[in-house]
């Protein structure tokens, strides 16, 4: 059974150097239509150190479009963008697909929020670092593939040998005939 | 002469490794076809009700709207989510969001009982750790309206936000 409402975000995780771009996808895969708002929140950590999105919005990182329909079935990727302006460090983001469902005197939305880390070079004080978000490892390079080297090795290998020992039966022979 | 003896038999070594290495060389020999999926994050949210009403309360008095919200989070982050309740303006203007509290019972995922600590300021109601096909959250609202609330309809606006750990 199909609900009335329902999304789904995709993907939900990004590490987002200064000057990138990122999208998100927003998917109504309900029965309704509605319309989403998007925005961007920063990630913090409260008094116990628990991470929570706050209410406030980073000025240097933007969402675009700000808002778009869709139908029952339908798609629409949002792109953020992680301008200059922010401090040294690690920033956590949530890029927000609110689905503005709510209706009445005290309404409800529904939202999800996508992680974007943000990693600003520059000096950070000792122990200030606590993000909320993992950054990825940067990728290893990519190593040699040995498999069609070995092969060619052993085939190198194999007619050098041929080639030495035919060298050397010829030239026994030919000694032997002198 | 010698030389030519030579280059023929290097020419027939080279040929029968090319040969013994022609079927591994030979395009999709066995008929395989080579099949690849890529799986990205995903979160999903099912189910909300666009919104509350407690209707009319009297000053100093509580409600409750059972089943205020209910709703569904699945996903396959390594790392789950959490489910935040956010006010986004002015929570039931003068009332205030601390008014509120929400009552995850017996049957919900993550019960308890969490209340707005501080006006304008989210409270986690849920955090699984890891990927879930459908976490069923069952959520009762209730409101404490102040002895001292003016008479008049308070209105607010929330939202409830799942983001990936």
């Amino acid at each position: 059974m199909l609900d009335p409402f329902r999304m789904t975000v995709t993907p939900l995780k990004f590490t987002a150097p200064v000057g990138s771009t990122g999208q998100i996808t927003v998917i109504d895969t309900g029965t309704e239509k509605f319309t989403v708002l998007s925005s961007v929140r920063t990630i913090d950590r409260d008094t116990a150190g628990l991470c929570k999105l706050s209410n406030t919005a980073p000025s240097w990182a933007t969402v675009t479009p700000h808002s778009a329909v869709l139908d029952p079935g339908g798609r629409r990727t949002f792109t953020f963008h992680v301008n200059p302006g922010a401090s040294p460090g690690i920033h956590d983001l949530a890029i927000i697909a609110t689905a503005d469902i709510g209706t009445g005197a005290v309404k409800v939305n529904a939202s999800i929020g996508a992680q974007a880390a943000v990693d600003v070079p520059g000096h950070v004080a000792k122990g200030t670092l606590k993000p909320c978000t993992t950054i990825a490892a940067p990728p290893k390079p990519a190593g040699i593939d040995w498999e069609p080297v070995a092969g060619i090795g052993v085939i190198v290998a194999l007619v050098v040998a041929l080639f030495v020992m035919t060298y050397r039966l010829a030239h026994k022979r030919g000694a032997h005939h002198g | 002469m010698r030389v030519g003896r030579i280059t023929a038999i290097i020419g027939g070594a080279a040929l029968a490794l090319g040969l013994s290495a022609g079927p591994a060389l030979a395009d999709n020999p066995g008929g395989n076809v080579a099949a690849s999926v890529t799986v990205g994050s995903s979160l999903t949210l099912t189910g909300l009700s666009p919104t509350v009403n407690w209707g009319t309360v009297a000053a100093g008095a509580s409600a409750t709207q059972t089943n205020a919200e209910v709703f569904d989070v699945s996903t396959n982050l390594v790392n789950g989510y959490n489910v935040e309740i956010s006010p986004n303006s002015g929570g039931l203007g003068a009332i205030g969001d601390t008014a509120i509290t929400i009552i995850q019972p017996s049957g919900s995922f993550a019960p308890g009982t969490y209340p707005f600590i501080e006006n304008g300021v989210p409270i986690t109601v849920g955090t699984d750790r890891g990927p879930t096909a459908d976490d069923h959250y069952i959520e009762n609202w209730q409101v404490d309206v102040p002895a001292t609330a003016a008479p008049g309809t308070y209105t607010g606006n929330y939202g409830v936000y799942a983001f990936a750990n």
